[in-house]
């Protein structure tokens, strides 16, 4: 296993730029994953990790070596693709052999490798079938274990698990944090499923446009969002969003929308600016039968063991989630009140969060 | 209505969409085999003539017959070196397409221009090219020095079959690189990303992903490649019409010669009957032996006409 530094890294395609500035340290054994929406330049970054990409602009390290100029083959990196990309002309004891089949190891070594990692995965039955003749999830486990084989100095994924239906994903989710961190692994993973970044990596570097917008752990990313971008796309429901006034009654900060008023709690009271973005989670709120922030019901969602309801208040819509034993209907009114504690600002012009004292 | 209903009817529409393709083989390639048995029992010797009824007479002449046996044996020959020859340039000639360069669709497109140009055209051309005293060919060489004397192309009956056989292959790797592209676009990229993550050297990659690949294109292209290629006439009646001497007759050039020169129209019907005879043969056997690939390609011209 070994440490991978990407330093400046750029990708250009003509005159687009796909990866910009990209900076990105991981430390040994580090289980780190690259999220972001469509289109955002993970997979890209990952590709130059491997070497399937020319990289523009910026260096890549794995160990202490310079890879930008090494082939994927002498890169001692692994990786999973998205489609699994199995040899659909050999067996699956090929499939994982092949590799080792390429780098001249020694056939009985290969048969004994092969055999262990078949053993791991739970391989052994099909090792003579061909790829056509496995279901997703075994064909999913042949591309892990191909990996696996090698025990190469890195392990690249790319949305490997994103082919498989929901309960699959699941447990496969679980197994792949196993297996990686008993291999004691470094592991790059790319994936768009915010919920998977969450569990599973140690730190996520958030993309955005090219760009790595927030490089933390996954309750940093999660509690203290660089901007109002990472705080909607990490989380799920998203987080709701108000643009708001600022204004000072009686020594004490207050913002307002158009249909109501909020004091800010003392930790926040620094704020200087007239205007700015609100932010709130759909679970950071209270119920209460009078006050704080009413609004329209115009759609409820039932979700098992809470409900997601939709409001109107004022001109904007907002969610939250409420336990189900709730009883509500779409066309009631409501009233809640957000948890101060977990209140973000945003600034209006560059929408980075806004931060106060009390945090580090 | 029930599902088995349905089905019939399917099946109803099925047959008459057929059908006009069914009738038109039983005019064309039906009736005229039967009628050409029924010659080759009598003693026609051109069409229109009086004949009688003379059994397996034709057949037991044909099988003492020298040329006819040597005919055969051109063929053979005619066949395998085609066949090696064309599959193994438009082979490489896809795979260098298949690499991207400026201008690859261009070259893409237009490669197929040799396989367009008439049969008589292509003849024509050869014939002017190969000619002895202002053929390019020889004055190019001669100018090189690389040759005193000029080559005889046509004319030398140990270099004639081999100079066909460079303009029939001329004439279709066009065709079969076509076809190889198409084959090598239907492999998935992702493989090959696969096997060079793995380390695997270029070679490697050619023989464990590429050539499985294509196996089921080659063995589609072993059939009907050497029927095609049994089957030319054209081009070697144009150039050499059989010379120099018997060193380019195939079958079928001896077939036509001895119908129409030869005035034995009902022997050459018997003989052409003995060729077609042995490419059933050879077409049942070539299927049997490969009939995994067959499948297998059936299955990707399903997938693909999805």
């Amino acid at each position: 296993m070994a440490s991978v530094a990407l330093k400046n890294l750029y990708k250009n395609f003509g005159q687009t730029t796909v990866v910009r500035n990209v900076n990105v340290e991981i430390d040994d054994g580090e289980f780190l994953v690259f999220v972001g929406p469509s289109g955002c330049g993970k997979t890209t970054t990952l590709r130059m990790v491997v070497g399937l990409e020319a990289i523009s602009e910026g260096e890549i390290y794995i160990g202490n070596n310079l890879v930008n100029d090494l082939p994927p083959g002498d890169r001692d990196v692994a990786m999973v693709f998205q489609n699994y990309a199995l040899y659909s002309h050999m067996t699956v004891s090929r499939n994982l052999g092949f590799a080792l089949k390429a780098r001249g190891v020694d056939e009985r070594e290969i048969i004994n490798r092969v055999q262990r990692v078949a053993k791991m995965l739970d391989l052994e039955e099909m090792l003579e079938r061909k790829p056509r003749q496995l279901s997703g999830g075994q064909r999913q486990r042949v591309a892990l274990g191909r990996a696996v084989v090698r025990s190469p100095k890195v392990f690249l994924m790319d949305e490997p698990l994103s082919n498989l239906d929901a309960l699959l994903r699941l447990q496969t989710r679980k197994e792949l944090i196993e297996l990686t961190s008993e291999l004691k692994s470094t592991v790059i993973y790319v994936t768009h499923d915010q919920v998977e970044a969450m569990t599973m990596g140690h730190r996520l570097a958030v993309m955005n446009k090219g760009e790595v917008v927030q490089l933390d752990t996954p309750e940093k990313v999660f509690n203290e969002p660089a901007n109002r971008f990472v705080a909607e796309f990490i989380g799920s429901p998203p987080m709701n969003f108000l643009d708001v006034e600022v204004s000072e009654k009686s020594h004490k900060k207050t913002i307002r929308a158009d249909s109501f008023e909020l004091e800010l709690p003392n930790s926040m009271s620094s704020f200087s600016d007239s205007k700015a973005i609100m932010g709130f989670r759909p679970h950071d709120i209270k119920l209460v039968s009078e006050g704080g922030l009413g609004g329209r019901v115009t759609v409820v969602e039932t979700l098992g063991a809470e409900k997601l309801i939709y409001l109107k208040v004022g001109n904007n819509s907002l969610s939250i989630l409420v336990p189900a034993t709730e009883k509500i209907s779409s066309g009631e009114h409501l009233h809640f009140e957000i948890n101060k504690d977990h209140l973000h600002l945003f600034n209006r012009d560059d929408e980075k969060r806004i931060l106060f004292p009390t945090e580090s | 209505m029930t599902k088995q209903d349905f089905r019939s009817r399917d099946a109803r529409l099925g047959f008459l969409l057929i059908l006009p393709a069914v009738i038109l083989v039983i005019l064309v390639v039906i009736l005229p085999i039967i009628s050409g048995i029924q010659i080759s029992f009598t003693s026609q010797r051109v069409v229109g003539s009086e004949y009688e009824l003379i059994g397996l007479k034709n057949y037991f002449e044909l099988f003492e017959d020298k040329q006819f046996i040597a005919s055969l044996g051109k063929s053979a020959i005619w066949v395998l070196a085609n066949g090696f020859f064309q599959t193994l340039a438009a082979l490489l000639i896809a795979l260098l397409l298949n690499q991207p360069f400026r201008g690859q669709n261009f070259v893409r497109t237009w490669i197929i221009l040799p396989w367009a140009v008439p049969a008589a055209v292509t003849a024509i051309l050869w014939r002017w090219m190969f000619d002895a005293s202002a053929g390019i060919v020889n004055t190019t060489i001669k100018s090189m020095d690389l040759v005193q004397k000029p080559v005889l192309f046509l004319a030398n009956p140990d270099i004639a079959g081999v100079s066909l056989t460079f303009v029939n292959s001329w004439r279709y790797i066009p065709f079969l690189t076509i076809i190889f592209l198409a084959s090598l676009a239907s492999v998935p990229e992702e493989e090959y990303e696969a096997a060079q993550v793995d380390g695997a050297s270029a070679w490697l990659q050619f023989k464990t992903i590429t050539f499985p690949n294509l196996m089921p294109t080659l063995t589609v292209l072993g059939l009907v490649g050497t029927l095609w290629a049994s089957n030319v006439f054209d081009i070697i009646w144009m150039m050499t019409r059989g010379g120099p001497g018997d060193a380019t007759t195939t079958v079928p050039v001896l077939m036509y010669d001895m119908a129409f020169y030869g005035y034995n129209i009902s022997k050459a019907t018997a003989g052409a009957i003995i060729f077609l005879f042995l490419l059933i043969i050879f077409a049942f056997l070539f299927i049997f032996a490969n009939r995994k690939q067959f499948v297998i390609a059936s299955e990707t011209f399903q997938d693909l006409s999805k």
